[in-house]
């Protein structure tokens, strides 16, 4: 997962969601390339944001997950999806946690 | 790209191993190079007073020899592809099906082979870099001979040697450079 700002954006500056998406489906990297037609290495890539995607490949991510590009892919570090739905920060609940 | 899990047995997804092959492939290929150079330079004691072959083919066949086997070994696991299709790539069209279907046996069965935009990516920044790099090697040596070019007589054992480093260099340098280059692989989950 590639969504905050401690973690950085990978090589290609890019933080995305994928990785929290695919959790929340139950869906493998293997599965997922093969409905984008890639690679699975590609699919690593992309969580780990080393590789920026074509234009063609994003919107073929957000029509495969039913959301709009800038729900996945963001310049900025992703909110976790926890604080932008419900405001509850992963600390308030998991104390050990350190950010 | 690459497109063999392991080559002898030996894995190649990780990173580390596949640098330990490319060290040995390289070193090889110059410790070849010196020996050419040795013995052209008329360092090197002759097992045979007069070769029965033409000068320079027994050389040739070696060179040839080495080529192939640690190309194969090595190398072979970078292809070339064209679009979304592998490609043959031997400028004499009756060898192409001969050189498919050797490599169809390393391709089918491994996860690594598919490609899409990301190893095309790679695959055009690698000959952009390898032969930007060939340029300035061409570059320096041109101006080393332009330097020599009052002694060249003196310094042809050079010549078969440069050739045969600068020929599998812009044969392998890409290959090189996606396999040094490349982060350790995934297994599919």
């Amino acid at each position: 997962m590639n969504t905050t700002s401690e973690k950085g954006p990978g090589e290609s500056g890019l933080y995305n969601r994928i990785a929290v998406l695919r959790a929340e489906r139950g869906i493998s990297r293997q599965h997922l390339a093969d409905a984008m037609d890639v690679n699975y290495q590609t699919i690593g890539f992309l969580e780990r944001g080393d590789y920026s995607p074509s234009l063609k490949l994003a919107l073929s991510l957000g029509e495969y997950f039913g959301l709009p590009v800038e729900a996945i892919f963001s310049k900025q570090p992703l909110e976790p999806l926890s604080l932008q739905v419900y405001r509850v920060r992963p600390e308030q609940t998991i104390p050990e946690i350190k950010r | 790209m690459i497109v063999k899990s392991a080559v002898f047995g030996i894995s190649l997804a990780r990173r580390s191993t596949r640098r330990l092959l490319l060290a040995c492939f390289w070193t090889t290929i110059t410790a070849f190079a010196g020996l050419m150079a040795l013995r052209a330079a008329d360092l090197l004691p002759r097992l045979h007073k007069t070769d029965p072959m033409p000068v320079g083919a027994t050389d040739g066949v070696t060179a040839a020899l080495i080529f192939y086997l640690l190309s194969r070994a090595a190398l072979g696991n970078v292809v070339d592809f064209e679009g979304s299709e592998f490609k043959a790539s031997s400028p004499i069209p009756f060898l192409n099906g001969f050189i498919d279907g050797f490599r169809s046996a390393g391709i089918n069965n491994t996860h690594f082979a598919k490609i899409d935009e990301r190893t095309v990516s790679i695959r055009n920044l690698v000959h952009f870099d390898a032969y930007r790099k060939l340029r300035s090697v061409v570059l320096w040596t041109a101006l080393l001979l332009i330097f020599l070019s009052s002694t060249l007589e003196q310094h042809k054992w050079l010549a078969a040697p440069l050739c045969f480093i600068f020929f599998l260099g812009l044969m392998f340098l890409p290959q090189t450079l996606v396999l040094w280059t490349e982060p350790d692989m995934e297994a599919p989950e």
